[in-house]
């Protein structure tokens, strides 16, 4: 009888094995500066277009200007609204004195029975299969403290009942250990929100915590919310390395959208940078140079990369040290690695095979036969280095199977 | 130990205690019309003539509002303090009488009063675009009164807890208002602990008086210009 929903972010759809269940509940957790209500609009989105009810209780802004909000990422709800698939519980504007347009309004929003029984009566009217977000569940503690975590046991039924799914948004200002433990233990999947911090905040990342309420090992996954288009999975940077000539430029003008390279002559003299989308991955390529002089620059392009293509020309075997040399430079040996054996077309490439055993490269590393110059296995290629990098994903699945 | 000092736009202050502390979170606090808004307001207006990145957040008045008051003090250069990113506000008003919530790249909207995040996550962009100018940085929030007005004062502390770690960490010098005649003793004096330092403005017989203490410095009431 229970179905499962896609999110729509493919990544977060593989972690939790298909999507969200219906007769279940989700944490989206987040840390105070990360917002979790956008990839809640998505997952409402997805949720709507699919054909099923979303029942949507506010207590921290108005209805409409969730509408409004939800339409910067691109999704236009109006019509859901109009069909009364999407429908409001309104435990906000009562708390500012203003009369709600929203079939279910909470008059005195201080009131949990009152909450807790329009929210109900939303939940019979609308029908089975919806999906019941809880923005948010850190205002409902502040406002009620703890005796929130008791309703948890009657909203599961209700979600139980209904063949339904409750998305609880929370963020985790300050509140004590014990509750937040005790919401954890509460619910069936974690979602986790936290910033990726240097000072500033450069990006976010998300981590499945728990899934069918079980704990899973967390693995984490730098994302970005774009306007329109909304969370997407984000690789902050790939580095391309490798030997003077192996033609490392055109592979980051193969790959990129839109890149940028400085040269003198043929040869890049200050780096290629270039961005890269596919398939709703987003990734910064930054080419190194392959001069030796340049090699103190390498250290500091190394920083914060996540994965590495080598490139190498498969028909000079004498320049495959220097190739090893510079992954050690750079400091990125032993992470995420693809070769690209580039220059196959030209007479005297050798085999990716060959340059495996002639690099003494480990198995796990995949050689993959190129021709940037014709983006022959180019995009094949950056496709082995993200599974390398989210690998963990189905690692975790298997670890609790 | 000497810290970095920064001018507070108020000529007493910058004399007789040498200025704020750079980093360092200050309330201001004073009876309703004793000028309290002027003080912070030129405390913002003298970082922009040095080059400083300027953050104003506004609960009281919308973004345009607010800007017609830097217009009025610093003329046309508000404008282009503006719209070359230094001076940028947060607007946590326009949404709460009903106004569109129209973006621009340093006009960033808050859906309400209640959505902390929101405005953490609209500070935290703006933070970012002002550190990657290698801009030093100031805050003035007006006012902390309206949060609690929304918000339960457990929730507020919570999110000033956050957000005074943030700033403090970043070395924004920043001011906080509050009306002290609105909120409950305790309420001020938590908030108070919080900060790094207090500075009240009161009028009387049409001059304006100032009094400012820290935790490194003390100055009794005194006039200013």
């Amino acid at each position: 009888m229970f179905m499962k929903l896609k999110t729509g972010v493919t990544l977060l759809d593989d972690m939790l094995k298909g999507g969200l269940e219906t007769g279940a509940t989700t944490l989206i957790t987040s840390k105070p500066f990360t917002e979790a209500a956008p990839l809640a609009y998505q997952i409402a989105y997805r949720w709507l277009n699919t054909g099923y009810p979303v029942i949507y209780l506010t207590n921290n802004k108005r209805p409409d200007i969730i509408m409004e909000d939800v339409k910067r990422y691109g999704w236009n709800l109006v019509k859901f609204k109009d069909e009364g698939m999407l429908v409001f519980v309104d435990a906000y504007t009562g708390f500012m004195g203003i009369r709600s347009e929203e079939r279910y309004t909470v008059l005195n929003p201080y009131n949990l029975d009152e909450i807790d029984g329009t929210l109900l009566k939303a939940v019979n009217d609308v029908g089975k299969r919806s999906l019941i977000i809880i923005d948010s569940l850190s205002t409902m503690l502040d406002h009620f403290g703890e005796i929130v975590v008791e309703k948890f046991e009657e909203w599961r039924r209700i979600a139980i009942l209904n063949d339904s799914h409750i998305l609880y948004i929370f963020v985790e200002w300050n509140f004590e250990e014990g509750i937040k433990r005790r919401l954890r233990d509460r619910v069936d999947n974690i979602i986790s929100l936290s910033p990726i911090e240097k000072g500033v905040i450069l990006s976010d990342f998300f981590t499945i915590e728990k899934v069918g309420g079980k704990p899973i090992k967390p693995i984490s996954i730098p994302f970005r919310y774009v306007r329109p288009g909304g969370m997407k999975v984000y690789i902050p940077k790939i580095l391309i390395t490798g030997p003077y000539h192996a033609g490392k430029t055109t592979v980051v003008h193969a790959l990129s959208t839109r890149a940028v390279s400085v040269q003198r002559g043929e040869t890049t003299v200050a780096l290629d940078f270039g961005h890269f989308e596919h398939k709703g991955f987003q990734a910064d390529l930054f080419g190194t140079i392959g001069q030796q002089r340049f090699d103190p620059i390498l250290e500091q392009l190394g920083g914060e990369t996540l994965g590495v293509i080598l490139v190498v020309d498969s028909t000079n075997p004498s320049s495959f040290p220097r190739a090893i040399e510079m992954l050690h430079k750079a400091r990125v040996y032993g992470l995420p690695l693809v070769v690209f054996a580039n220059k196959q077309d030209l007479p005297g490439a050798l085999p990716p095979e060959k340059i495996r055993e002639l690099m003494k490269l480990p198995k796990d590393v995949p050689v993959i036969g190129t021709i940037a110059t014709k983006k022959v296995n180019i995009i094949e290629g950056i496709e082995e280095l993200l599974k390398l990098i989210f690998k963990g994903v189905s690692e975790g699945d298997a670890d609790n199977s | 130990m000497s810290f970095e000092r920064v001018e507070t736009g108020c000529r007493v202050i910058d004399e007789k205690v040498g200025g704020f502390r750079r980093g360092a979170i200050i309330l201001v606090l004073g009876p309703p019309m004793g000028g309290k808004r002027n003080v912070c307001r030129n405390f913002i207006a003298r970082g922009l003539r040095l080059g400083d990145g300027c953050i104003v957040s506004c609960t009281n008045a919308t973004a345009e509002q607010e800007h017609e008051e830097f217009k009025r003090i610093l003329g046309s250069d508000a404008d282009k303090f503006l719209s070359e990113g230094r001076l940028a506000y947060i607007d946590l008003f326009s949404a709460t009488i009903g106004l569109p919530l129209e973006e621009r790249q340093y006009i960033k909207r808050i859906p309400s009063a209640s959505d902390l995040t929101s405005y953490n996550v609209a500070l935290r962009e703006l933070l970012l675009l002002m550190q990657r100018k290698e801009l030093k940085m100031r805050l003035l929030f007006d006012s902390v009164s309206t949060l609690l007005l929304y918000n339960p004062f457990q929730t507020v502390s919570r999110f000033l807890h956050i957000l005074f770690g943030k700033l403090r960490a970043m070395k924004v010098t920043s001011l906080f208002l509050l009306e002290e005649e609105a909120h409950e003793r305790s309420v001020v004096v938590t908030i108070m602990g919080m900060c790094n330092g207090v500075l009240r403005v009161k009028s009387e017989n049409g001059k304006r008086l100032i009094k400012y203490e820290s935790e490194t410095s003390r100055m009794n009431w005194v006039m200013c210009d």
